[in-house]
């Protein structure tokens, strides 16, 4: 059923099409029977001579043939001109079907040799059968614009059959011809030469090519009438019939394949919740309201006319730059000169409106201080000139616009994440743990654990709902990516925003700032111990509140300084992928120092891109989603992943203890050390501060553990030794010393 | 690693989509990152076919390599502040639009950074500060807005109009 739905359009809604394509199967047996050797009597072969049809009425077979194809062949030729053609699937319909007629047409006219005549009852429902399925099928084709087109297009392999079959059929006169010449003449024919000949004729009759083609061309038709009950039945709830907003898309998007991404085709059912999910493809987030101006990926513009691409011609001589470059390009202009862009052309519109180039307008001239309204673009019209008040009437609909970079932008802002995203729960959960515990499984071994229950005692699990902490903050402003905001502003802004990359509050001095926080919670006692304490005021930036909406996040990273950290939930969920330090996540790329990491433009990028790349991996990454009340421990040098499912609200804390006291040392060392510390001004002394004050406070500890790790080192080699010993011995009492 | 002379004297050719080759010493070469990474993995023997750049703009982009190579050791000696490499480059990209975007993805395919800005400014320098009106002819736009969709553009941007 599954692969029926895949291949057809929906049944139609229109009783006249479901009797017609009721009709024409009818047809096509009636079809059949002529294979038979039973044939309606219009037949070329047939004898009307015979006194069975002696009393009817005849008319010469030329006439009566042409009689036949005319009404269908202008019907297909009306339908050419006059409609407009809503698209390649309703162009290329109606031009095989005049094709096929004006051919049938020529042929009668000049190519056939008649010398029989015709029954007028049979030309009378000859005619009126072609006329009829050939309106039906071009009504079927119109009705099915708008719809969700089938997740297998079949439109290729449409025209091929569609050209074999009328290729076929030309040749399978001439070989008829050629037969009989040969016949008439005494000489035989080879059996290949015949048996082609006799498949031909049964694989080509004219109205199986018909319906053939037709079903090739995907029109509800015959089958699908046939099938559709019982598709209904075992599914009842799957089918829409306007699935405007519904997606089915590639994993790879880039760039989409043609007949799965979306058609939209207008706005007005804007306000139809999308609830279901389409079999192989992404859900989009349930508060997307409309496509604001309707780009669609390059894939769609298949077998359209390039020209019938918006965007170039409302580009003029700069259509020979890419989305990415004019991009670039507008990214340079200010607010003036990009409102002007946008009156230019409908491409302009879509150029000059893209959001994060008013997002960085609005982050640059306004700082922090705006209030969202939903559109970036809006937010900077009302943040520059509050009296002229925005108008939020409907934005101009742009249809034909192609562009995989602006539509992949917008589909990352507003895609949902894919359970199967988030299936995947295989981090270790302890309960209860003591610290020994933790120290000897997890902290020494560098492994990452979720602890449970252990954040009860923190007041601001119950206290830090939003009102309390815009009330408690007032003015006080958190850094929020690039600009610093107040907390209500930042709530009123994450509310509303759809886009790829929220910003995301994420602030080192909250508890400078409002001390009562910094009180209102307590590090759990597995990471009591905090080495970087020694370094007073100078010690780089440990703690931070996390705040963001659904979808905000942070890309693969490293933690800073080689530090471990704990992250505790304490309003909302999400999601982790952890890799261990010798592993780089896929879609990762870390310069060779260390400096920079090339990742992904978005989470949601990399979620589509490459996480299925890693899903055979012999090592799998560590996943989990951690909920309100717990504590992931990221151990030192692992890569991570976060997003938020929900809105949430968490303290992160980075910390040194004795465990990898070590590390920090020799990442502080190393040579490149002014580019790879962070957190901290003095980046290049860090290093011999810290290991003074830490000789100061803990006078011999350093030596100590180095005098450890070798002879962990040795302790290790030695293992091996007596390891391979015992192998040795265990496979057959070779002691050799 | 080869010593610096012998890669003073060890010229690299490029050929154009349009088959014209170009024999330019390293250091110009290296000027653009994709054929800098070409030079540092040793695949430059024969010479580098460049599909995406005719031999018009690929003179071009030549002409500002062999500057900026040079002038990267000029400003080392003396210190200069770079005014008149500026100048230079103004006169430079003072060309015709056709050339200008030739130019631009040219530096774009062969990541020229600093190419590709200077003719990235100068693409938004020949829009800003102009009319609706002046750009369409600037560009060769017609304009396929609808008199509803006007009105309703004036009213997204109130302070355009004032």
């Amino acid at each position: 059923m599954s692969i029926l739905s895949r291949l057809l359009f929906p049944p139609p809604p229109s009783l006249f099409i479901t009797t017609m394509s009721v009709m024409s199967f009818v047809g096509l047996l009636n079809g059949l029977s002529e294979v038979r050797g039973k044939h309606l009597r219009y037949s070329k072969f047939m004898n009307t001579n015979s006194p069975t049809y002696g009393k009817e009425i005849k008319l010469p077979s030329r006439i009566g043939m042409l009689v036949a194809y005319t009404p269908a062949l202008i019907v297909g030729l009306a339908s050419l001109s006059i409609l407009d053609t809503g698209g390649p699937r309703c162009l290329l319909l109606n031009s095989a079907l005049s094709v096929h007629f004006f051919k049938r047409v020529v042929e009668v006219l000049f190519v056939h040799q008649y010398s029989g005549h015709m029954i007028l009852d049979s030309v009378i429902a000859i005619c009126l059968s072609y006329f009829i399925s050939t309106l039906t099928m071009i009504y079927a084709q119109h009705l099915s614009q708008g719809m969700e087109e089938p997740s297998v297009d079949l439109k290729s392999a449409g025209i091929i059959l569609f050209l074999i079959g009328i290729t076929g059929k030309t040749m399978n006169l001439e070989i008829v011809k050629l037969h009989f010449d040969r016949v008439w003449r005494g000489a035989s024919l080879s059996p290949w030469l015949l048996s082609c000949c006799i498949l031909a004729g049964l694989l080509v009759p004219s109205l199986p090519v018909f319906i053939l083609s037709s079903l090739l061309l995907q029109m509800p038709s015959v089958f699908h009438c046939l099938t559709s009950p019982r598709l209904k039945r075992k599914k009842p709830k799957k089918r829409r019939r306007n699935p405007t907003k519904t997606l089915t898309l590639n994993p790879s998007p880039k760039p989409p394949p043609p007949n799965l991404a979306p058609q939209v085709s207008g706005r007005e059912e804007a306000e139809e919740p999308l609830e279901e999910e389409v079999e192989v493809g992404f859900k989009l987030k349930p508060s997307v309201s409309s496509r604001p101006l309707a780009v669609q990926p390059l894939g769609n513009l298949f077998l359209l006319d390039p020209c019938a691409n918006a965007r170039n011609s409302g580009l003029g001589a700069l259509r020979v730059l890419s989305d990415e470059l004019l991009l670039d390009i507008l990214g340079l202009l200010c607010s003036r000169d990009l409102a002007v862009l946008s009156a230019v052309s409908h491409s302009f519109y879509v150029f000059a409106g893209h959001e994060p180039l008013w997002r960085n307008l609005v982050v640059e001239e306004l700082k922090g201080d705006f209030l969202f309204d939903g559109s970036w673009k809006s937010t900077y019209v009302s943040g520059i000139a509050p009296r002229s008040a925005p108008s939020h009437a409907a934005a101009i609909t742009i249809r034909n616009f192609y562009s995989d970079y602006l539509f992949q932008s917008w589909l990352c802002a507003n895609l949902e994440m894919k359970p199967e995203w988030l299936e995947r729960d295989n981090i270790e959960r302890r309960r209860g743990m003591s610290v020994e515990e933790f120290v000897e499984s997890f902290e020494e071994p560098n492994r990452p654990v979720l602890l449970e229950g252990c954040l009860e005692s923190w007041p601001a699990m119950d206290k830090w709902t939003r009102e309390h902490l815009a009330k408690v903050c007032g003015d006080v402003k958190f850094a929020a990516g690039p600009v610093e905001m107040t907390l209500e502003r930042y709530f009123c802004y994450a509310d509303s925003a759809r886009e790829e990359r929220p910003l995301y509050l994420f602030d080192p001095n909250f508890a400078k700032k409002v001390p009562e926080m910094g009180s209102d919670y307590e590090v759990p006692v597995y990471f009591r111990e905090d080495l970087f304490s020694v370094l007073g005021e100078e010690r780089p930036d440990y703690r931070w509140v996390i705040i963001g909406p659904a979808g905000s996040g942070s890309s693969f990273h490293v933690d800073p300084n080689s530090t471990s950290a704990w992250n505790a939930v304490i309003k909302g969920t999400k999601k982790w992928v952890m890799f261990p330090p010798e592993i780089v996540p896929p879609g990762v790329h870390p310069s060779p120092d260390g400096a920079e990491v090339a990742c992904p433009v978005s989470i949601m990028e990399w979620f589509m891109n490459f996480y299925g790349a890693c899903k055979n991996w012999k090592r799998r990454p560590i996943e989990c989603i951690c909920r309100t009340g717990e504590v992931v421990f990221v151990p030192n040098g692992w890569w991570h992943l976060v997003i938020n499912l929900e809105d949430s609200v968490a303290i992160t804390q980075n910390y040194v203890s004795r465990r990898n006291l070590l590390n920090v040392l020799d990442f502080l060392e190393r040579p490149n050390a002014s580019e790879l510390v962070s957190g901290t001004k003095d980046r290049v002394n860090l290093y011999e501060k810290f290991r003074n004050a830490i000789n100061a406070a803990f006078p011999g500890t350093i030596d100590q553990l180095r005098q450890k790790a070798r002879e962990k080192i040795t302790q290790k080699k030695k293992l091996t030794f007596w390891e391979s010993v015992t192998d040795a011995n265990a496979g057959g009492f070779k002691f050799s010393f | 690693m080869m010593s610096l002379a012998a890669q003073k004297e060890k010229k690299i050719v490029l050929r154009s989509s349009d088959g014209e080759e170009f024999e330019v010493e390293v250091a110009t070469a290296r000027q653009s990152k994709m054929i800098s990474n070409m030079i540092n993995d040793g695949c430059v023997e024969g010479s580098i076919p460049l599909f995406n750049v005719d031999a018009r703009t690929l003179a071009k982009v030549i002409e500002y390599c062999r500057r900026h190579a040079g002038a990267t050791r000029i400003l080392d000696e003396y210190d200069n502040p770079n005014e008149e490499i500026k100048s230079w480059d103004a006169t430079y990209i003072d060309v015709h639009q056709t050339i200008l975007y030739d130019i631009l993805q040219a530096a774009d395919y062969l990541e020229i950074k600093d190419l590709l800005d200077l003719a990235c400014e100068q693409v938004a320098n020949i829009i800003r500060g102009k009319h609706v009106e002046e750009i369409r002819n600037t560009f060769n736009i017609k304009n396929d807005f609808t008199v509803e969709e006007e009105k309703e553009i004036r009213k997204q941007h109130p302070w355009l109009f004032e």
